[in-house]
């Protein structure tokens, strides 16, 4: 019996053991796939945002230069370096197709050095010392001397915060698409919002349980799970071909994006409204309040933290969503910055999913770092939301 | 002295049944509410004290499938006539419930919440008055004066009970409906609601349901025992409690079941 009763006990024990070590194993495989994707994107991605450029200090520039601005930093370069070079070619191309436009502004304005952005090859050089660059030996040697006479800064690379996009990568920037991420994610909300709060609301304060009711809710959570490019499909048949809206824009992306949270935001405002406990209810209609103030008065009230939290979790959904923008369109090359929500644009993912298709080297850098910035802006949004969750929680007596 | 007669009515209930759906949970009730009087709802659990008391104020109303049979009158006048409001009728009929259910809101907005939706007050000094005066009515008034803008849900089980009375005060009811009030209290807490109940019934007609004959004896004058949704006897409580006319009043107020 007692022999009996031990055997049971040590492989109670041993079960114990078991699942422990075995959650602890997986526990410990969700942190390190995170932190294997972090480092990735990080090590991939710091790139983007330094460069390298060449200062020349004002009194190493020699008069009387070039009327053609690019022979004229060939000039700069080559007095600087004070031997000869082989060939213009070599040096103007270790140059940003900035430069030109860089002196040009400087001599204008000639305050501080003259600050000279090298092209994407030499920027890799420097960053990466490839072996297989595309620069050439003379090249090399030329990136060298004027490293070794200390000419070479590295800076923090601002113009990928301020630029739009461009065909050379040292010079793109994903202002434009941040802009346009947010002003399709503004859209998307506007749009979104009333619409399904007004929903939530209706269906779950109002309407009478009924066959209808079920249905519609049945209905909204089957919509929760279609996929999003089922969504970009019907925008792209409804919004463009049949509304005439205009294509590759903040408009149609928002309103494609509104019909994917549409649902998501009906499920969570319903959740917050259902969380206010009867008693509450009751209490205010007690009072002499009617079924509209109450509602109005007490429950979406005390739902807002709720409603405010599920509103960006949503947000953030969508700040990700790229497949639906590609079929309306949103994939154009876009150097400015959207004036409004009917000129074209492209958003933030969008604009990653480009990038990560192009073949020039330097572009790797500049998606890692794009979809850097956008972990960034999910990992705020979602920590508001839970810092919302958390000092909004509602006690009820 | 105890009951001059002949006594104000308040409110009366005639052949009052009230349906779940299917089933039927209060059979034919009549049942006279003095005024400025407390009148005991007692009975074992289940048998349909809440479910009466709910008619009173016409809460039932918002029961899915509740269906209420016969008229219940207030100063003379059917409350479940079409041309009734239910506003207006709660508005003269307040509830406390069982649960302390102040809203998530400061002290002073719980308390203000009634007169605001109702117009109760012109002013800013006016709405301060009415949430003063029912604090101080419903004993509330020294715990609470330094911390009116405080959330109403921070305070103790027995104060946010005295809150729910200040709240349903403020909007001078003349009736006072309360389902148990003191069940989630505990000893102190009760005997300060019961003080409470005391003072309160010289302005207003509070009808109480309680599980604790004690707690009937001390502060009603009235009491009405309820059983399997039937009323089975009804008379001043002293009466009732040491000279029942049933035996099952009499079964019940001894212990034998409940
Ligand atoms: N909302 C409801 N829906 C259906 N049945 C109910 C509801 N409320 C109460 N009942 C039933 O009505 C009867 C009386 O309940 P109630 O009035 O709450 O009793 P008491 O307050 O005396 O304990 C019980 O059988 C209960 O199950
Ligand atoms: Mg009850």
């Amino acid at each position: 019996m007692i022999d009996h009763k031990n055997r049971s006990f040590y492989r109670r024990h041993w079960r114990d053991r078991v699942f422990r070590r075995v959650a602890v194993g997986c526990v410990g495989f969700a942190v390190l796939a995170l932190l294997t994707l972090l480092t990735s994107i990080i090590s991939q991605g710091w790139g983007a945002f330094v460069s390298y450029s060449v200062e020349i200090q004002a009194q190493d520039i020699p008069p009387n230069l070039p009327s053609s601005d690019r022979a004229a930093v060939v000039a700069i370069i080559t007095s600087f370096l004070q031997t000869p070079v082989a060939s213009k070619q070599d040096v103007i191309r270790l140059f940003s197709a900035d430069a030109g436009s860089q002196l040009v502004a400087w001599l204008k304005q000639p305050q501080g050095p003259l600050r000279l952005t090298l092209s994407d090859d030499a920027d890799m050089v420097l960053k990466h010392s490839y072996q297989d660059s595309p620069l050439k030996a003379e090249q090399r040697k030329i990136l060298n001397d004027l490293k070794t006479l200390g000419v070479v800064r590295r800076n923090v690379h601002f113009t990928f915060f301020t630029a739009g996009d461009s065909r050379e990568p040292e010079l793109v920037g994903i202002y434009s698409a941040l802009m346009g991420s947010l002003l399709t994610l503004a859209t998307a909300f506007v749009m979104a919002f009333p619409i399904g709060v007004m929903t939530a609301i209706y269906l779950t304060e109002y309407a009478k349980p009924s066959a209808w009711r079920t249905w519609v809710e049945i209905n909204i959570n089957n919509l929760a799970a279609v996929p999003s490019i089922v969504f970009g499909l019907l925008g792209l048949s409804l919004f463009i071909q049949f509304l005439g809206w205009p294509r590759s824009t903040p408009l149609v992306g928002g309103a494609v994006l509104a019909l994917i949270i549409l649902p998501t935001l009906v499920i969570a405002t319903t959740a917050a409204l259902k969380s206010v406990p009867t008693s509450i209810r009751m209490a205010a209609l007690a009072m002499g309040a009617s079924k509209t103030q109450m509602v109005f008065h007490h429950v979406v009230p005390y739902s807002i933290p709720g409603i405010m939290t599920g509103s960006i979790l949503s947000m953030a959904h969508i700040l990700g969503e790229t497949a639906p923008l590609l079929l309306i369109g949103m994939v154009a090359f876009i150097v400015d910055v959207p004036g409004g929500i009917t000129e074209a644009a492209t958003t933030l993912p969008v604009q990653i999913f480009l990038w990560s298709e192009s073949p020039e080297r330097a572009f790797a850098e500049k998606t890692a770092g794009a979809i850097l910035v956008l972990l960034v802006f999910l990992l705020i949004m979602n920590a508001l939301a839970i810092i919302l969750r958390h000092r909004h929680q509602k006690t009820w007596s | 002295m105890l009951h001059p007669s002949p006594m104000e009515k308040k409110m009366e209930a005639h052949a009052v049944s009230v349906f779940y759906g299917q089933t039927q949970a209060l059979y034919d009730i009549s049942l006279t509410i003095p005024a400025r009087h407390v009148t005991a709802l007692i009975g074992p659990s289940g048998c349909g004290k809440s479910t009466f008391l709910r008619c009173l104020n016409r809460m039932n109303d918002v029961v899915e499938g509740c269906v209420v049979r016969g008229s219940i009158l207030l100063d003379g006048q059917n409350i479940y006539a079409p041309s009734v409001d239910t506003v207006m009728l709660r508005a003269r009929v307040g509830m406390v419930f069982q649960k302390p259910n102040p809203f998530p809101k400061s002290i002073f907005d719980n308390v203000a919440y009634g007169p605001r939706i109702h117009g109760m007050a012109k002013t800013k000094a006016e709405l301060e008055e009415i949430v003063v005066e029912s604090l101080k009515k419903a004993g509330l008034w020294q715990e609470v004066k330094d911390r009116l803008h405080t959330e109403g849900t921070s305070l103790s089980g027995g104060q946010q009970q005295r809150l729910c009375i200040a709240r349903s005060i403020a909007i001078s009811p003349e009736v006072i409906l309360m389902d148990e009030p003191c069940s989630a209290l505990d000893p102190i807490a009760t005997a300060k609601i019961e003080e409470l109940i005391d003072d309160l019934k010289a302005n207003y007609t509070i009808i109480i349901v309680t599980h604790s004959m004690q707690q009937a004896a001390r502060v009603s004058q009235t009491t009405a025992f309820f059983h399997l949704g039937k009323m089975i006897e009804v008379g001043p409580t002293d009466v009732l409690f040491t000279n029942p006319k049933n035996e099952r009043t009499q079964g019940y107020i001894t212990g034998r079941f409940g």
